[in-house]
């Protein structure tokens, strides 16, 4: 076997390097001010609701209700969830543009939109 | 052949193992669905000691039966693409023969969640999951990280026992 030598602490470096950037760009991602949120079962939009309106919303999957979505003071989270691990609902409170809540067994996501929409998403989309 | 056979059937029990441990005590970072990878060090002993195919005939068996036992069809799709990427981009380093068990361990942490991320792109068909992407790399290179200091003390001690 190898033994631990220049190369892996330049490799390592460099992973360090590019996994700090990355949150970099995360934290100081310009993000506007958002307005509602769009549900999406299955990567198609069911709904879009109101941030400024508090709201408790069922969601529908094939005619059963899997999820449900609050909104309470301008940010929005999942506060009931049928499947067994509940990711989406650990997935907190979103209120800024982007940020998403999903849950992948129901295949819903939960993303937030602010009026004007840039270039880029529509074009990466 | 009869004690790679068994070696085989060891590694992969042991694999099952592992899983079953990450299902009953989800060790969490903070991040949703972040996990150790504890399995990824039974991966790495069987790539090692076994050899490149018998490390995919134990990923493959072993994320197909923890799926069945403990998961769904769609926790078996991100385990292998998370799985498969993972073992791929290992065995490429590992071939060029530069690096050391730890930094390949790292390597294939941050791509086992890159995969993972990929088939949850496709499955919701939303590319906003890759804001999600900064932490699951971080994540991802941290129990790398730990996964490889283990499995290489892990080889070190029993490399007498397991060179066939």
């Amino acid at each position: 076997m190898k033994k631990f030598g220049g190369n892996d602490i330049k490799v390592l470096m460099v992973i360090v390097a590019i996994g700090l950037l990355l949150v970099m760009i995360y934290v100081f991602y310009p993000r506007k001010a958002a307005s509602s949120v769009d549900v999406l079962v299955d990567g198609k939009c069911v709904g879009t609701y109101d941030l400024s309106v508090d709201a408790i919303i069922p969601i529908e999957v094939n005619g059963t209700v899997t999820n449900t979505l609050e909104i309470c003071d301008g940010k929005a989270f999942m506060s009931d969830a049928t499947c067994p691990d509940k990711l989406c609902m650990k997935q907190g409170k979103i209120s800024h543009q982007g940020e998403t809540i999903v849950c992948l067994p129901n295949k819903i996501v939960i993303q937030v939109n602010s009026d004007d929409m840039s270039e880029f998403d529509s074009v990466a989309k | 052949m009869k004690r790679r056979v068994s070696y085989l059937g060891l590694f992969l029990a042991l694999a099952l193992v592992f899983s079953y441990i990450e299902n009953l005590i989800p060790f969490f970072f903070g991040v949703p669905g972040m996990k150790l990878g504890l399995t990824n060090a039974v991966i790495l002993l069987v790539l090692y000691s076994l050899g490149t195919k018998d490390a995919y005939l134990v990923s493959v068996l072993r994320v197909l039966l923890a799926g069945f036992m403990f998961g769904n069809a769609f926790s078996i799709i991100y385990s292998l693409a998370g799985g498969l990427l993972s073992l791929t981009v290992m065995c490429l380093l590992k071939k060029m023969n530069k690096l050391h068990l730890i930094t390949i361990s790292v390597c294939g942490g941050i791509f086992h969640n890159l995969g993972q991320i990929l088939v949850a792109v496709f499955v919701v068909e939303n590319v906003y999951l890759f804001g999600y992407f900064p932490f699951l790399f971080l994540g991802g290179a941290l129990t790398g990280f730990l996964i490889g200091v283990v499995s290489s003390e892990i080889l070190k001690r029993t490399k007498s026992i397991f060179y066939l």
